[in-house]
């Protein structure tokens, strides 16, 4: 339930941490950034951008760094940076686990052991 | 002389926790031309929505679990302006405030969904549960622990007006306590199931909860009538 929803981070959680990898941003530009970055596979509404930004800075994750006018912009912190850090080695792992498969024309090669490992990840 | 716009007074067709049959409602009047202006209040207690004459048109009306339920009626009830504008900028107008939500709506079909995250969409809701479900136990706790001499003060209070009276203002907390169970008991179904990934079930007996609610609402009308009524006859 609730409490527990940031023991895996959901994929709209997961595009906030990263936008604000990148550096600081209000909240339309961490929308701009997801629907960019995934060519609009994950688009963040309003609320659910909201409601993840308030999660966030109750739990640490980011804070507020500037109030310009009705715009506020935020930065990731440390606990935050954790956090998508141990995602990322989650979603990794997944992705090890299955045998990453690359269909390239007719052939289909196993990557899973010649896959580069990002060192920072892991 | 200024044409005043044609304006159309509605109660609600279902309980305000019910969000899916809300927002229906809300578009199906839209449609037809009418857009939600305002909620009228007595107290807490929404008692119709105000709608203004509009071009008829295919909207979308949003539901948006609210932050400030203890806040004033006046004024601040609203969504905060930098909330407003929040959402504006991806689309979306403030509309209205009912007891536990922020009505939002659009008419532009390219505006991102207000939820596009179920997960995300239970934890807003989650705090309108955790706050019915202290409402419940502060309700439960003070008819166990207090209901002695709550019911003693009451009965003494209350024995110039009558047992019938005594009566109907008993049963008129209970039903607002049945009342306060069901939303809480829909928060929880809602939040378990957009935990889960699928959609917001649909509220069960939901005529029967409406009725209800308006039993328990002219039963305490009536029994502060009658009250004022008794006072009022035996002055001095």
């Amino acid at each position: 339930m609730p409490k527990k929803t940031l023991e895996n981070l959901t994929e709209s959680m997961y595009y906030v941490l990263m936008a604000l990898m990148e550096g600081e941003k209000c909240g339309t530009e961490i929308a701009d950034y997801a629907a960019a970055r995934t060519d609009n596979a994950v688009v963040i509404g309003p609320a659910t951008l909201y409601t993840i930004l308030a999660k966030f800075q109750a739990e640490g994750y980011i804070r507020e760094t500037a109030v310009e006018g009705r715009k506020r912009t935020y930065a990731i912190t440390e606990t935050g940076l954790a956090a998508y850090q141990a995602e990322l080695r989650r979603l990794w792992r997944c992705v090890m686990d299955a045998g990453v498969k690359e269909v390239s024309g007719h052939e289909e090669t196993d990557t899973a052991q010649t896959a580069p490992v990002p060192l920072s990840v892991l | 002389m200024k044409k005043q716009t044609p304006r159309k007074r509605h109660l609600f067709p279902c309980p305000f926790c019910d969000i899916e049959r809300i927002q229906q409602w809300l578009e199906e009047m839209h449609t037809q031309g009418w857009a939600l202006e305002k909620v009228v209040y007595f107290q807490r207690l929404p008692l119709y929505a105000v709608f203004r004459q509009t071009t008829a048109q295919s909207v979308r009306y949003r539901l948006q679990p609210a932050e400030d339920y203890f806040a004033t009626i006046d004024g601040p009830y609203d969504a905060g302006r930098s909330q407003q504008d929040a959402y504006r900028e991806f689309g979306w107008d403030y509309a209205a405030r009912l007891p536990d939500f922020y009505v939002f709506c659009t008419a532009d079909p390219a505006a991102p969904e207000l939820h596009t995250d179920p997960k995300v969409q239970a934890m807003a809701i989650d705090r309108l549960r955790a706050l019915y479900g202290r409402g419940l136990k502060m309700s439960i706790l003070a008819w166990l622990v207090g209901s002695r001499a709550i019911l003693q003060d009451l009965s003494a209070m209350l024995d110039g007006f009558g047992p019938v009276i005594f009566l109907a203002y008993i049963i008129s907390l209970v039903l607002g306590d049945i009342c306060l169970l069901v939303k809480y008991l829909y928060y929880r179904q809602a939040v378990e199931s957009l935990s889960a990934g699928r959609p917001l079930p649909p509220m069960k007996h939901n005529q029967i909860w409406r009725l209800l609610l308006w039993i328990a609402v002219a039963l305490f009308a009536c029994t502060l009538a009658a009250m004022c009524r008794t006072v009022w006859v035996t002055r001095p």
